[in-house]
């Protein structure tokens, strides 16, 4: 199946977010920042599990980018991990190939969008 | 209250310590199963563990099961946080010893409520707990001297008979009688008779050392198990104890009062393995011998016939 990087676009509601911060806004500054350090790790931990045929590695990384997501109801992210980390489970290293691309393009514009999200902070 | 986050991934266990030190909690944070098992049944463990299923290492899951064979007390109570969210591997979480379950992403109002839910549950056990300790100390210990009573300190000199049988130590049993002890009763009533027995018991614990026994065995009678003994310094360790009731008058809301004691002493390596029975037989005769012989003394038991009077 071939998947358009743009039906995961992400649509991060900040209210929500928040919510589930208990309204910490420091603790969301705190937690992207986070994000932002952690994914490119994960993304390259990735693609050098899935070129050195480490289905397990790769899946364990995609479930950890799966579970950070989630943290901010990223769903777009959550789903591109979510089918990479089935790949890794079937050990379908050509799906995998796939969804990497996919997942890589979906994280590349979930983190300016979460940059954006501690700088509306309202004042 | 303690409570052990285990989440492999940084920015989920962050947010869990985070929060949960807002809530008042004191957070200890793990990044794999084998180390959350370790801390959950180390001494002083967090009394409730949040776990994520999938991590390295142990799982949550088989971390649940482990703790509940490995640590059946103080209760642990556990809480799986999971993306798993199928009705099997919610069963599976739970099956496994974890006493409650939360998809994620999950809500903190919920989280925070079934955190006190824990607590709750927690305090219940540890109520239970004391009342059930509490009624083991009475069931075992007299409830006037609080010295175990009788059936406490029989079964701990068969066990003790066994234990230095098959290690081929030794155990000495002595069973001490208050001399007179009715005239004590009947001249100034029982309550300055159970004075005169409280301080009795008092000097005995006093003389023997913290791994010996000391028991009521009877309205007067004392039983003593003292272990790895010296075989030739049993008759010097029966002195000393008749000594330490005789020494001194025991204060009473009446006065101070004589008493004295006589004393049957036994020691295991002269004997064969005997049961309890026989071997406390034994000592009451040398005791009945301390008795006859003017009382206020202590008498070796020897072997000789069997005891008949069981």
């Amino acid at each position: 199946m071939v998947r358009s990087p743009s039906q995961y676009g992400e649509n991060l509601d900040r209210a929500s977010i928040l919510k589930r911060l208990e309204g910490n806004q420091e603790l969301l500054t705190e937690l992207v920042q986070l994000f932002l350090g952690e994914a490119p790790q994960l993304i390259e931990a990735m693609r050098n599990a899935l070129q050195q045929g480490d289905m397990q590695g790769l899946g364990r990384s995609a479930h950890s980018m799966k579970g950070a997501a989630s943290n901010f109801s990223a769903y777009g992210t959550v789903n591109a991990a979510s089918q990479l980390e089935n790949d890794a489970k079937n050990e379908d290293s050509e799906s995998a190939k796939a969804s990497l691309v996919t997942l890589e393009v979906v994280v590349e514009r979930l983190l300016p969008e979460l940059e954006n999200l501690c700088q509306e902070s309202p004042k | 209250m303690k409570v052990l986050v285990a989440d492999d991934e940084l920015i989920s266990r962050r947010k869990l310590q985070a929060l949960l030190t807002t809530w008042g909690y004191e957070v200890v944070s793990v990044e794999d199963g084998n180390a959350a098992f370790e801390l959950l049944k180390a001494p002083n463990a967090p009394r409730i563990g949040l776990l994520d299923w999938v991590m390295p290492g142990k799982n949550g899951v088989d971390v649940c099961r482990a703790i509940r064979r490995d640590r059946p007390e103080p209760y642990t109570y556990m809480l799986l946080l999971t993306a798993k969210d199928a009705k099997e591997n919610i069963v599976e979480g739970l099956e496994s010893g974890a006493d409650d379950y939360l998809i994620k992403p999950w809500d903190p109002d919920e989280l925070r409520a079934r955190l006190r839910t824990g607590q709750r549950i927690l305090q219940l056990e540890d109520r239970l707990v004391e009342a059930r300790e509490t009624m083991r100390f009475k069931a075992t210990h007299d409830h006037l001297t609080f010295l175990l009573n009788r059936g406490a300190i029989v079964d701990l000199l068969e066990r003790e008979l066994v234990r230095t049988f098959r290690e081929k130590g030794c155990t000495i049993v002595m069973l001490s009688d208050l001399d007179h002890f009715k005239n004590v009763n009947d001249t100034y009533g029982h309550l300055v008779g159970d004075e005169v027995l409280q301080e009795t018991a008092r000097r005995l614990l006093g003389s023997v050392r913290s791994y010996d026994f000391v028991g009521r065995y009877g309205g007067e009678e004392f039983l003593m198990v003292l272990n790895n003994c010296d075989t030739s310094q049993a008759m010097l360790r029966a002195e000393e104890l008749r000594k330490a009731v005789e020494n001194r008058p025991i204060q009473t809301s009446r006065g101070p009062l004589s008493a004295t004691m006589s004393i049957g002493v036994l020691s295991s390596r002269d004997w064969d393995h005997r049961k309890a029975a026989e071997i406390l037989c034994e000592v009451d005769a040398a005791l009945y011998r301390a008795k006859a012989s003017g009382r206020n003394r202590s008498e070796l038991a020897r072997p000789n016939a069997p005891c008949n009077a069981l």
